[in-house]
């Protein structure tokens, strides 16, 4: 919520300056020494009537109307007690941040930050972007639908809810991109664990990080990370949800914690059920007769086999406060989806009534998080096993008329595949982390970071006996080491951090040869990143920063794996690398009851090796093929009137290149233009109202959500008659966002129409995607 | 940047969101056709195809920058008269008839889609009727093919054969020509193991399914081979079986390693005859490639006139499993070969070059187009046949071009 209070906007501004009240307020964040906010501290002006209690965000705020010298007491339980002077004459509103030491832990002094923890993320020199889900908690919104609107991303969805989805950081994109949750990366979860599956009000923030990422995620992000932060530590909450809306959608929500902070232990169950028809309508498919598959014409139709279904359910518990350890936890996560597919990802003139994909995933995990002294450890481990069922049995051969035909009895086709198929696909995975950070003083830390990731991968078909995909069982382990060294200024004006990054991969792939050999890969590679980031504080409002990072992606295991039937292995692999860089400038002022915020960010990559399949003859690898340049710019403004009005805007243009000079030894008919298939200009806002007082308890708030992509060509754009190309037509999507929240947020209720004019909407080149659709949700909210 | 300024220039409404973006391009349609069509294969990304028209090839250089109408995936191209199918390979269950209009321009005449590729295509003696065939790649499973109109690109029926199957052995046919000839279908084939590794256990022998037509049948009348080569054809070639002027019907057989052969064939690549009005190989002809080019095997063939075909010679076979599809390996020889004489004769002026797919060629006036791709450069060259030589052409700016056309 805090940097809510930042939003603002320069005509607004002009416009309602004359409604500045001349009140002093103190406003701020205070959280633990973990960084994570405290709520139900209280925070009074001694010696006056003046008070207020933390959120559940950690944040307060005073409101003054006498100049003078004030001190500022900050007590809670299980806390150290701290006061702060503070002078009122001209300033009108003050940022003022504390961050508490637990009684137990024996420190001379409270350590006063000047930003929340959000904010401090966003001061450092590394280009992210934090969203805070607060404000979209009450509205049907998954993750994805979050990081949509953010500047930078952007996301490509096939269909509906379920439905497969890229999303591009910057330029890069899919597994260029590493999401973690709670730093745990979530790499081989599983599709039941995708980032649509989870609603917002299950997360607490999303930290973006694009391009260049802290050694204590440990992956192989060559484009960036996203990592969602769940939040809500040693606190007792109850957050339960259900929304309903078109083509049969239900979305369910449970996330609930209790914390006993006399026995200093916690139990948090959280879940989420999904469902949805995706039954939308279809505004022009070709129709193709059954028996022959000549063309008949484009119809109108609605989907009628893309029923998406996906189940979590999450046990946690542990300890906290211990003189063992700050936090102390296990978990057990099962979860599981059915996906139904209408058509292939890239092709609507497949049509399936059958095909479909389950998958089962159970995890197991162990957290431990202890300060000593100077030095935080931090450690997890997690060990999980997820089955990916693929299953193309039917006979029947459908169009988009929803007819069917049965196969002749001797014709093996599937509905995808040249052979039914029932491919049952079990990786077992185990991962771990163990991460130090070492304060030596107020200017100097030190961080240590090490990550272990193994899967094991073993694939059995139930129907086709010819398909020998990862038939042997095979296994890749990453190994990912961080340092980093951090330096902040006395002052903290300058904050910079310089880190290096070992990676190591490992395996041992068996497959089958065209002469059904059994082939033995081993890889062993070993590759060394490094990277700094930088921030000066210009000016009290306005921040430059500065960051880079020489970045790889590891190769997956498919890539190097082959699929056993028509893509070979290729152990000779290299991983993809990159040199990111970012140059970014902030700018944050509150102007008398405005907030206003504005961001600009240039960002470079130079990619070199991306990995992609070369074709020869009926068979094929993936080899270490392009270069691509990206060049781009993306902006943002947040401006907050009174929490009255707010705006959000952000725009992006992004230049990609293709740099490789030859293909196979001719020169590259697209050397330096523009990479195709890839959005390279959208714009967002996000405009909001509350009209309800603020002290007031039920709030009423309403958004206006407008989406711009431009339109981009399918196919190299300088090659081809101009007038005949494929295009992605541009997109402007608007949805309206309605909430109404009772007793300080406790019962709430939202009405969400998303894409309200109905447009016809395409991610990707023929694969439409759904109209007009409308959400009521429910969410009761207890802390 | 200079784009990013032309966009926020264009777009003074940003700020509201409202208005979009949009070039006002004025749609004069397809471009005018003159000259030859040709199927250019580009370089780069997805080495995307395109289907681009050029008046003069013997000059410049022939590239999709600016023109041409493009394709999805790979596609083989495959002219029927005046009719050019482009047909999905791995990316796209599309098949696609281009014509030229009364205007001269390129269009679409029709579409239908398939399910597995259509991977072997011929035709009948009138042109009327295009056949194309889908080939499964593993199991016993029926190869599907399609009788389709020409001029209207619509399927009329499917057929469903399997040439010839053998579950004992694990052996099913890969088809490598559909010849018609008179009230005859001839389906020249590789015996492959069943599991679908391309594998060819049976390598040593060429075979050809006869089927009668236009009534093509399940089964085949008859199953005819010849011991004295390999299986006939290879892969992605859809002349393993010519016809000449006067009725007689050639085959060659390859049985290289490196055109897709696992094992390799033991017997010697060569050319086989069916003469006219018969359904038997012709006991008396047997042309030996390897003998006649020093240890070559013959990688494609096609026919050019006067008896005479333009083949391609893999001068050895040291490049490893299906190196001949691929760029690594640069020995492949252009070569006229006079089927009735027995003689080959190197093209002059043509390099060492690789090349995978090459669609069904048509001689005019005793000289045809060829695509010739070093490890450096392509380029196209014009070959005189009774010369047996090569004068080079216009430089490709692309990886190759699959075929040249007459619309």
């Amino acid at each position: 919520m805090y940097q809510k209070r930042f939003f603002s906007g320069l005509f607004i501004l002009t416009a309602i300056s004359s409604f500045a009240q001349s009140a002093f307020t103190i406003s701020g964040n205070i959280s633990d020494a973990h960084g994570n906010p405290v709520p139900g501290i209280s925070i009074v002006l001694k010696n006056t009537t003046i008070g207020d209690a933390t959120d559940l965000n950690g944040d307060y705020q005073l409101k003054i109307y006498e100049p003078g010298n004030y001190t500022i007491v900050v007590t809670g339980i299980g806390y150290e007690s701290r006061s702060q002077n503070i002078s009122l004459k001209t300033e009108q509103i003050i940022i003022q941040n504390f961050k508490l030491r637990e009684r137990t832990v024996s420190m001379d002094e409270v350590v006063i930050t000047g930003q929340s923890e959000a904010e401090a993320l966003r001061l450092k020199g590394y280009a992210v972007e934090v969203i805070e889900s607060n404000e979209q908690k009450n509205l049907t919104a998954d993750i994805n639908q979050v990081l949509k609107g953010t500047s930078g991303v952007n996301l490509r969805e096939s269909g509906g809810l379920g439905s497969g989805f890229k999303l591009s950081l910057n330029g890069l994109s899919g597994n260029q991109i590493r999401y973690f949750i709670d730093g745990v990366p979530m790499e081989n979860f599983g599709s039941a664990l995708t980032l649509n599956n989870f609603q917002v009000n299950l997360i607490d923030k999303l930290e973006v990080y694009k391009g260049v990422v802290p050694v204590a995620l440990g992956a192989d992000a060559l484009g960036g990370a996203i990592n969602i932060v769940t939040g809500y530590r040693q606190k007792s909450f109850l957050d339960v949800s259900y929304s309903y809306g078109s083509f049969n959608t239900h979305r369910g929500s449970f996330n609930g914690q209790y914390a006993d902070e006399k026995n200093r232990y916690f139990v948090k169950l959280a879940a989420f059920v999904n469902h949805s028809d995706n039954n939308y309508e279809m505004k022009n498919v070709p129709l193709y007769d059954l028996e022959l598959g000549n063309y008949l014409g484009d119809i109108r139709t609605k989907r009628f086999h893309d029923n998406y279904t996906s189940g979590m359910l999450f046990f946690e518990t542990g300890l906290f406060n211990r003189s063992l350890a700050d936090n102390i936890s296990i978990g057990l996560t099962y979860a599981n989806n059915r996906k139904n597919y209408q058509h292939p990802d890239n092709n609507i003139k497949r049509v399936f009534g059958h095909f479909h994909t389950d998958n089962e995933t159970f995890l197991a995990s162990a957290k431990y998080d202890r300060q000593f002294k100077k030095i935080h450890l931090k450690a997890f481990v997690n060990a999980g096993q997820i089955e990916e069922d693929i299953v193309d049995a039917s006979t029947r051969k459908y169009n988009w008329a929803g007819d069917f035909i049965e196969r002749a009895p001797e014709d093996p086709r599937g509905e995808l595949l040249q052979r039914r198929s029932h491919l049952v696909m079990t990786d077992k995975i185990l991962n771990s982390h163990i991460g130090l950070d070492y304060e030596v003083n107020d200017n100097h830390s030190i961080s240590f970071s090490f990550t272990q990731n193994h899967l094991d991968r073993m694939g059995k078909d139930l129907l086709d006996a010819f398909n020998k995909s990862f038939a042997s069982p095979s296994h890749v382990n990453k190994n990912i080491l961080g340092l980093a060294y951090s330096f902040a200024s006395t002052d903290s004006k300058l904050k910079t951090t310089a880190f290096g990054k070992s990676y190591w991969y490992r395996g041992r792939i068996i497959t089958q040869d065209y002469e059904n050999n059994d082939v033995t890969t081993e890889p062993d590679n070993h590759n060394n990143g490094f990277g700094a980031a930088i921030s000066y504080k210009i000016m009290h409002d306005l921040l430059i920063k500065a960051s880079y990072e020489k970045a790889f992606r590891l190769p997956e295991s498919y890539e190097i794996l082959g699929d056993g039937i028509y893509v070979n292995p290729n152990s000779t692999l290299r991983p993809e690398k990159s040199n990111n860089f970012n140059f970014g400038a902030r700018y944050a002022h509150q102007f008398p009851g405005v907030r206003f915020k504005a961001e600009a960010n240039y960002f470079y990559r130079f990619s070199e090796d991306f990995i992609r399949f070369n074709p020869l003859g009926p068979f094929g690898e993936y080899e270490n093929l392009n270069n691509v340049k990206t060049e781009g710019v993306e902006g943002s403004i947040d401006v907050n009137y009174r929490d009255l009005i707010s705006l959000h805007a952000n725009i992006t243009y992004q230049n990609l290149t293709d740099r490789t000079e030859f293909d196979e030894g001719l020169p590259n008919t697209n050397y330096k233009s523009r990479v195709p298939n890839i959005p390279y200009f959208f714009y967002n806002i996000r405009f909001g109202i509350s009209p309800s007082k603020r002290s007031s308890e039920n709030k009423f708030s309403m958004y206006w959500h407008t989406r711009y992509i431009h339109e981009f060509f399918l196919i190299w754009e300088n090659l081809g008659n101009p007038n005949e190309k494929n295009i992605i037509p541009t997109q402007l999507i608007h949805d309206l966002q309605g909430e109404y929240s009772m007793r300080d947020g406790r019962y709430n209720v939202s009405l969400t129409i998303s894409n309200l004019a109905d447009a016809l909407v395409y991610d990707n080149f023929s694969i439409q995607k759904p109209g007009r659709a409308v959400y009521l949700k429910l969410r009761y909210f207890l802390h | 940047m200079k784009n990013l300024l032309t966009l926020l220039i264009l777009c003074p409404a940003l700020g509201a969101g409202l208005i979009s973006c949009d070039s006002n391009n004025e749609d004069p349609g397809p471009e005018i056709s003159s000259g030859i069509t040709m199927s250019l294969k580009t370089t780069g990304g997805d080495e995307t195809e395109f289907i681009v028209n050029q008046e003069h090839i013997m000059e410049g250089e022939i590239s999709a920058t600016g023109t041409g109408i493009e394709q999805t995936g790979w596609r083989f191209f495959y002219p029927v008269g005046k009719t050019l199918f482009a047909s999905g390979y791995s990316d796209d269950n599309q098949c696609i008839g281009y014509i030229s209009d009364e205007q001269g321009r390129i269009v679409k005449n029709g579409q239908f889609i398939f399910e597995n590729a259509l991977e072997m295509f011929g035709h009948s003696d009138d042109q009327d009727t295009w056949l194309a065939m889908e080939i499964p790649r593993a199991g016993f499973a029926y190869r599907r093919l399609h009788f389709v109109d020409v001029a209207s690109v619509t399927v009329t029926k499917i057929i469903d054969t399997k040439i010839f199957e053998s579950k004992q052995d694990s052996l099913i046919a890969w088809p490598t020509a559909l010849q018609v000839r008179e009230d005859k279908l001839f389906v020249t084939f590789h015996k492959l193991d069943a599991k679908g590794w391309f594998t060819t256990p049976d390598a040593d022998a060429a075979y050809i399914a006869v089927y009668p037509y236009p009534d093509v049948t399940a089964e085949p009348e008859k199953i005819i081979a010849d011991t004295r080569t390999s299986n006939i054809g290879v892969n992605g070639a859809t002349t393993g079986l010519i016809e000449t002027d006067n009725g007689d019907m050639y085959s060659f057989s390859c049985g290289a390693e490196m055109a897709g052969f696992a094992p390799a064939a033991t017997k010697p690549s060569g050319i086989l005859r069916i003469k006219a009005g018969t359904a038997e190989f012709d006991d008396t002809y047997f042309f030996n490639i390897e003998e006649a080019t020093d240890g070559g095997k013959i990688f494609w063939f096609d026919y050019v006139g006067g008896n005479k075909a333009i083949a391609r010679i893999l001068t050895d076979d040291n490049g490893g499993a299906w190196a001949a599809y691929g760029r690594d390996v640069f020995n492949q020889k252009l070569v006229i070969i006079d089927l009735v004489a027995k003689t080959v004769t190197d093209v002059a002026n043509v390099p060492l070059h690789a090349k995978r797919y090459t669609s069904p060629v048509t001689a005019n006036d005793g000289k045809v187009y060829a695509s010739i791709e070093t490890a450096t450069e392509a380029f196209v060259y014009q070959i005189d046949v009774n010369a047996a030589t090569g004068t080079k052409g216009a430089k490709i700016n692309g990886k190759t071009i699959k075929g040249f056309y007459e619309l």
